[in-house]
């Protein structure tokens, strides 16, 4: 574990969809120049975490608890007011689809400068200059010209780093990353990643990384969390998580990544089954049904987070001992 | 941008010239257009003499393109009743419906916009609760029923506005109500829905996310991608409110086009209808135009992905 202060610390944070916990009493914390990534299916409550964190929830979702913290001061309840001075300066997010992202009706330019404008006291000149800098910092040739060009005029790998530039226009210390490849070309992916880990370095910010990929994770973060149908299941150093899982859903995911040393016409293992939709589960795992070490202790009763292994690694799993050795899922 | 707008406008040339070959071609389907216009008892001399008159002696072909070159200048023939060009009575009962039309329809975008974007703003919250079922009720009165309605009210009952004609200058009021209402209640539905679907997308978020404030995000995004589907139903809305005064005008003794229309079918005067459909055709035609042509304003992807071609 690092030993710098943390940038962000998440507390027992729980968000609520119609009755049902979405992101269930969660706690984490950010280092300041980390990257964390956040792993799970769909549905797991990675994007929610994101949207609470810049309090941007969905109209139907409502935050019912917990403390967040940014550079140690407590944010949870600055209001829509407060937030504002913060998102794009102190924290930002890009997101999974970049052309569903902009303004469908406004150039580049002028989303660019509206970012720009909105944390600097700069005229229309001035800004534009700073925009087309913005866009030559996240690698895009020929600014005049895309300065002047709608977001249906390019690419989606394009209108990603169009995104970029505009989340770190303000230089915040926190990007959030909403799988930010998922919707790209995999030739594409590699690109913005590399833009991702190059502009994180240059400002020093801290990166949450929400990813499905264990091979983003693997080439990415610094530290992992793995969601689980609204709860951490298991919290750990990069390095760590890929050479021993300590969470059979941790090794599930794992071993769903294709690997180049594969029997040719094996089948890839999959997880059987689907996310328990929120408030569904029994008072168990949540992962019990889908689980192969599954006891009946497991159906019975919730595991807790617990430290293992030492190094601020946690687990919440009864059988925690038992996941990562030989003779796992085939 | 050009070019998008002279295909537009060719295209509307053409949509034009396909609407005065139907009436040309219903005006000669129903038989001799003479006997159409001829009064009851007309001797078989007159009707000679009408039919020499009026040319529908020369052969079809002929008809067809003097009635086109007519219409180039504008010329609708002479009303057979009254003796003067058709041209002159249209331009004599324009005015009224202009001005009627024109009344509803700022009555219905000033009050039926704001009303759509506030329910849709706050949506579930008090105001939406006491202003949706306001505009159902606006949206499900017929015209003729609530311009009866509002005679009965305010003419009758309380006796401050002028029950029919359009003498005093706030004669227009009731008309311009009944009239406007319907088209209110559209615009409210279709704004509310507007501003629902752009609040649900995720550039909302994303600006949100730049630090740039709720009142920000909606005047600057969400107004201007929620106007296309406005400006869709406008071109649509505008017609209708000149059909909904062929109601209204005869409801409120409104001396517009809708009265003259009217008038015109019961005294059998043809050249009149027939001028006022020719009218009709190239308003409807002429409001798309504008509204393909605003949809270019607003929108880049209609004006610019035709760049190429």
């Amino acid at each position: 574990m690092t030993a710098a202060p943390a940038l962000l610390s998440v507390e027992n944070l729980t968000v609520v969809i119609g009755g049902a916990a979405v992101v269930d009493r969660v706690s984490f914390e950010v280092g300041g120049g980390q990257v964390v990534a956040i792993v799970g299916e769909s549905g797991c409550g990675k994007s929610m975490t994101a949207f609470a964190l810049m309090d941007l929830l969905p109209a139907a979702a409502r935050r019912t608890s917990g403390r967040i913290e940014l550079s140690g001061r407590p944010i949870q309840d600055l209001g829509d007011a407060g937030m504002r001075k913060l998102r794009g300066k102190e924290m930002s997010i890009i997101f999974q689809e970049p052309v569903a992202a902009l303004d469908p009706l406004m150039t580049v330019g002028d989303q660019l400068i509206e970012a720009i404008r909105a944390h600097h006291d700069l005229d229309r000149a001035q800004s534009m200059a700073h925009a087309r800098k913005l866009l030559e910092s996240v690698g895009i040739t020929d600014a005049d010209l895309r300065l002047k060009q709608y977001p249906f005029e390019l690419s989606g790998g394009m209108c990603q780093r169009v995104m970029i530039a505009g989340a770190l226009a303000g230089q915040p210390r926190l990007l959030i990353a909403d799988e930010p490849t998922t919707a790209l070309d995999v030739t594409i992916q590699a690109q913005i990643l590399e833009l991702i880990k190059a502009r994180r370095a240059e400002i020093g910010a801290s990166v949450i990384l929400i990813t499905h990929d264990m091979g983003i994770v693997a080439d990415m973060a610094d530290r992992v969390l793995v969601m689980y149908a609204g709860r951490i299941v298991e919290e750990a150093d990069a390095f760590d998580l890929f050479a021993r899982p300590r969470h059979p859903y941790t090794e599930a995911l794992m071993k769903s990544v294709p690997r180049l040393d594969d029997v040719p016409g094996t089948r890839l293992p999959v997880i059987e089954g689907a996310v328990p939709r929120p408030g569904s589960h029994g008072p168990g795992c949540r992962f019990a049904d889908r689980c192969f070490l599954a006891i009946d202790r497991c159906r019975a009763e919730e595991p807790g987070l617990l430290p293992v292994d030492g190094g601020g690694r946690r687990s919440a799993c009864w059988r925690r001992d038992d996941v990562g050795l030989a003779g796992g899922p085939a | 941008m050009t070019g998008f707008l002279l295909n537009r406008a060719a295209q509307s040339i053409v949509s034009f010239w396909g609407a005065i070959s139907i009436v040309f071609v219903i005006m000669h389907l129903s038989g001799d257009p003479t006997l159409l216009l001829v009064p009851e008892g007309a001797t078989r001399a007159d009707i000679e003499q009408l039919r020499h008159l009026l040319g529908f002696d020369r052969p079809l072909i002929v008809q067809y393109a003097d009635y086109l070159f007519q219409l180039l200048r504008f010329d609708f023939g002479a009303s057979l009743i009254q003796r003067v060009p058709v041209m002159d009575i249209i331009l004599s009962r324009l005015p009224y419906t202009l001005w009627l039309g024109g009344c509803a329809l700022a009555l219905a975008l000033l009050i039926g916009i704001p009303v759509g974007v506030l329910t849709g703003l706050f949506r579930g919250r008090l105001v939406d609760r006491i202003c949706m079922p306001i505009v159902l009720i606006g949206q499900s009165m017929p015209t003729f029923w609530s311009g009866i309605l509002l005679i009965l009210l305010f003419a009758v009952e309380l006796r401050w506005l002028p029950s029919s004609g359009a003498e005093s200058s706030v004669s227009v009021i009731m008309p311009a109500v009944a009239l406007g209402a319907l088209s209110m209640a559209t615009y409210a539905r279709i704004a509310r829905t507007g501003v629902i679907e752009e609040l649900s997308k995720e550039y909302v978020r994303a600006v949100r996310a730049k630090g740039v404030s709720g009142i920000q995000v909606v005047l600057s995004h969400v107004l201007r991608n929620a106007s296309i589907p406005i400006i869709t139903v406008s071109a649509l809305e505008i017609a209708n409110l000149l059909a909904g005064a062929v109601i209204v005008e005869t409801v409120f003794a409104w001396p517009g086009l809708g009265q003259l229309a009217v008038q015109s079918i019961a005294s059998r005067d043809f050249l009149v209808v027939q001028g006022l459909v020719v009218l009709g055709a190239f308003t409807h035609i002429g409001l798309n135009f504008v509204a393909d042509l605003l949809y270019g304003v607003v929108d880049p992807r209609i004006s610019l992905s035709r760049r190429d071609t």
